[in-house]
């Protein structure tokens, strides 16, 4: 019986963690991944593998493994989930030219243990059967009573809803970004467990406007083009712009194979790679000088808040969570 | 060989193992003094606690009151009733036992929350929003659903409570002119009890442990403070403090359930089918829709639904991948329920000749890691082992695996193979032992036989578990496997429901197969 277990185990479990290559640890998903891989090893020989799941999850494990771990870079969405994997120890600061020169100062740590790779931006989207030109403008106006039973929200369990309000409480004050929340809250039709469905409600009528993340907006259009849906972009005039955030990367202390693990990080943020990375998720390069999908662009070009540093977005997400709870927004 | 080692060592180091991980890292979450943690932990019991225990306890009460009532109309059906057939009509009612929560969730949130296609449809022929009058997203919603995919636990231990009534029972009852409905009340209903007390447990704990389910229902319950500790509020000690609640409540209910609701003693069985309910004419017709309507609701929706959304999503995501989806996911089922019911037959062996009274009496606390969280689980092996700093690439990873399902499905199998071994007479043991017969011999060759139908269903049953798993594997799977739950994971939680619904659509069609084939093995005689 043992005997056989021996023999079928490594088929079955096909663990393909060679010396020379480069050990990923993802929470974004495989689909989204797989083929850019694949890409970089042709293009220089070099083997990614790579092991999905839960941010919080790899990061235990990469705890818990220690010096054993096999990981050699933590990839993950969300700048709060890079900024507390930084705060933990466990990623190496790296100096590059090449990632400073190609990633915008609000989307890396000011230390270099982590990168953006990849924008997503936090925008409006309305049903254009009911909402008027000029009837929206800011995240702020969302709050007034105008549009109360008709703005639907995703739970504020989502990190990407943290992430917002951090960037409330930071370009606002607590106290202002409090009565913003409170406003949503109370204008609110119904919370919701996904974009997804923030943007079939809208679609569907239940509501007439709800905030989202961009490619959740452009994956639905692709699917079901006749959706009455439209993005909008808010804070653009004398304001600080529309929120965005990245998903991004560093290289992990404990790995035995950093030189790779950063010109991996190079090749990601290059131009070339950047084509690929990006749009395969309907994502904004990290650079703007960088080519754009056609679907981006058909999205109409906005200004992105540049002032807000992405590492505050995880120094703040404390507060912005207490905040949400406070105004009762589940 | 068990007696190779003294019982109480197998005892000790069993119990090492499925609680030493968690007594790990329970202490380590209370000792530790970092501020954050306390202010997490603070925040959390002030703000949060007293919604977490209304919300949770509430549905918890609901979904096991409606999985009863269904479960002990089926079992009652299935057992004393006129109807033929039934084996079409057991496999019906325990079909939805392969549905994950998860699953059976986002179908019905997808096709009956506002945008669906069940209310869009009125909406547009008839004017009027359903959604006025059946919310899924509330607690009876969420009941309703979760209810759907767990009554079969409670048929399937009130099924085997009906069928080991001792039938003379019935037959002197009715000698001495009982009615059925008086035989139902003072022999059949008393018997229960206990199988039904057990059942609750199972449906409880898996109401209070189920994250993926609620999460699609954005209802908060005490595992999504679990997660939204770990995850949002970066506290993993708070997580855990916070796991020890549902802990804690498992404890209370297994100790009532082992010291209230023992389970009585079978007798020598009288083939005969006793048949309390004679259904003719209109209540027969009011039976069979009401069996329509649950297989309806139950089965025939989830599935078509699952299809016509597989239907859309075919030609992007099915793709020789999924060969090896299938080969993983059914070799760590398969590892899994092997594993699990092994250790549980010696420790029913060890139960029921070695153990005394206050051996038997630790025994509640290995069945604990029920109502722990997946997660929970997998980071409290993962910190119990970072001792030794091992690597999760290789066999170790297939090790810390079944270990975090041996601690999460042991009861599964241990509750259901000690109901069946207390349902034996122990005046069997006697009379064996008493012609001379070693007490391996009588377990092996006496008991064993008759309480293959059990093993086979504990193997079933821990193996659709395990199918349906997600939090654990996803933590510890080992380097490069993936299993359908994971892809299910995968894409539902970018939203991506269509391309979901294929895995889906196969993990329920691997528990269908398990489910069959274990049918087909236990009622050949």
């Amino acid at each position: 019986m043992f005997k056989y277990m021996a023999l079928i185990l490594p088929i079955i479990f096909s663990i393909n963690t060679l010396a020379k290559d480069v050990v990923v640890y993802t929470s974004r998903k495989e689909h989204l991944i797989k083929d850019i891989f694949k890409q970089y090893t042709k293009e220089t020989g070099i083997n990614v593998s790579y092991k999905t799941g839960k941010a919080a999850a790899l990061i235990q494990s990469i705890k818990a493994e220690g010096d054993k771990s096999p990981a050699d870079i933590f990839m993950t969405v969300d700048a709060g989930n890079l900024w507390f994997a930084g705060k933990e120890g466990l990623l190496e600061s790296i100096s590059s030219k090449e990632l400073k020169q190609n990633i915008p100062f609000n989307l890396r740590d000011e230390k270099g243990r982590w990168f953006g790779l990849s924008v997503r931006a936090r925008t409006i989207a309305y049903n254009p059967e009911k909402v008027k030109e000029g009837e929206l403008t800011t995240y702020e106006g969302l709050a007034d009573s105008k549009w109360k039973g008709r703005l639907c929200l995703r739970t504020s369990k989502k990190v990407y809803n943290q992430s917002l309000v951090a960037m409330l409480i930071s370009e606002l004050g607590a106290k202002k970004a409090k009565e913003v929340v409170k406003g949503w809250v109370k204008n609110t039709v119904e919370i919701f467990p996904n974009d997804t469905a923030v943007l079939k409600a809208v679609a569907a009528g239940q509501c007439d406007v709800g905030i989202v993340n961009t490619y959740y907006f452009g994956r639905l259009k692709k699917k079901s083009p006749e959706l009455s849906l439209k993005l909008f972009w808010p804070n653009q005039n004398n304001s600080y712009g529309v929120h965005v955030n990245v998903s991004g990367a560093g290289v992990l202390k404990t790995s035995d194979n950093k030189k790779a693990a950063k010109k991996l990080l190079e090749w990601l943020a290059s131009r070339n790679a950047q084509e690929s990375f990006a749009q395969v998720n309907m994502e904004y390069p990290i650079n703007s000088r960088y080519p754009e999908s056609e679907i981006t662009k058909s999205w109409g070009s906005f200004k992105p808040n540049k002032s807000f540093n992405l590492s505050s977005a995880g120094k703040l997400q404390k507060d912005a969570i207490k905040l949400m709870r406070e105004v009762d927004y589940k | 060989m068990l007696k190779l080692l003294s019982y109480r060592v197998y005892l000790a180091i069993f119990i090492f193992f499925i609680f030493g991980p968690i007594l790990f890292i329970l202490g380590h979450s209370f000792m530790s003094g970092e501020l954050s943690d306390q202010e997490t932990w603070t925040f959390i019991l002030d703000s949060m606690l007293w919604d977490l225990t209304k919300n949770t306890l509430s549905l918890a009460f609901l979904t096991v009151l409606f999985s009863s009532l269904i479960g002990f109309g089926q079992a009652y059906l299935i057992s004393f009733s006129s109807l033929s057939k039934k084996w079409v009509l057991h496999l019906l009612f325990v079909m939805p036992l392969i549905f994950p929560l998860y699953i059976i969730g986002f179908v019905y949130v997808g096709s009956l929350e506002y945008s669906g296609v069940i209310p869009s449809l009125i909406r547009e022929n008839f004017g009027f929003n359903i959604l006025n009058f059946i919310n899924i997203k509330s607690v009876w919603g969420v009941a309703f659903v979760f209810s759907l995919a767990l009554s079969p636990y409670i048929y399937l231990y009130l099924k085997s409570c009906f069928g080991g009534i001792d039938k003379k029972l019935f037959l002197s009852a009715r000698s001495l002119g009982k009615t059925p409905r008086q035989i139902t009340r003072t022999i059949v209903l008393p018997q229960a009890l206990p199988w039904l007390f057990s059942g609750a447990i199972l449906v409880c704990l898996e109401v209070i442990c189920d994250f993926g389910g609620v999460s699609v229902f954005n209802y908060e319950t005490f595992s999504t403070a679990i997660y939204h500790a770990w995850i949002s509020l970066f506290s993993i000690n708070t997580a855990v403090r916070l796991s020890l609640f549902p802990t804690l409540f498992a404890l209370i209910l297994y100790m009532i359930s082992q010291y209230k609701f023992r389970v009585r003693e079978g007798k020598s069985k009288v083939q005969e089918s006793i048949v309390l309910l004679n259904l003719k004419g209109i209540s027969k017709k009011f039976v069979f829709l009401l069996i329509f309507f649950y297989t309806l609701v139950a089965v025939i929706f989830p599935v078509s639904q699952l299809l016509i959304w597989s239907m859309h999503a075919i030609g992007i995501e099915l793709d020789s991948d999924y060969l090896l989806l299938i080969v993983q996911t059914l070799f760590i089922g398969s590892a899994v329920a092997f594993l699990i019911n092994s250790i549980g037959l010696v420790f029913l062996y060890l139960q029921r000749y070695r153990f005394s009274s206050r051996e038997k009496s630790i025994l509640p606390i290995t069945k604990l890691g029920y109502a722990i969280p997946g997660s929970i689980v997998a980071i409290s092996i993962m910190a119990f082992f970072s001792i030794f700093e091992v690597s999760y690439s290789g066999y170790f990873a297939f090790f810390a695996l079944l270990l975090a399902y041996l601690i999460k499905f042991y009861s599964v199998s241990s509750e259901l193979m000690m109901r069946g071994m207390s349902s034996i007479s122990k005046k069997m043991d006697w009379s064996s032992l008493s012609l001379g017969k070693s007490s391996s011999f009588t377990f092996f060759k006496i008991q064993l036989p008759i309480l293959r139908p059990v093993l086979f269903s504990s193997f079933v049953l821990v193996l659709i578990e395990v199918f349906k798993e997600m939090p654990i594997t996803l933590i510890l799977r080992p380097f490069g496997v993936n299993t359908l739950a994971t892809r299910v994971y995968e894409l539902t939680s970018e939203g991506e429901w269509e391309r979901a619904s294929i895995s889906a659509l196969f993990l329920i069609l691997l528990g269908a197969v398990s489910l069959y084939i274990s049918e087909k093995v236990i009622n050949k005689k």
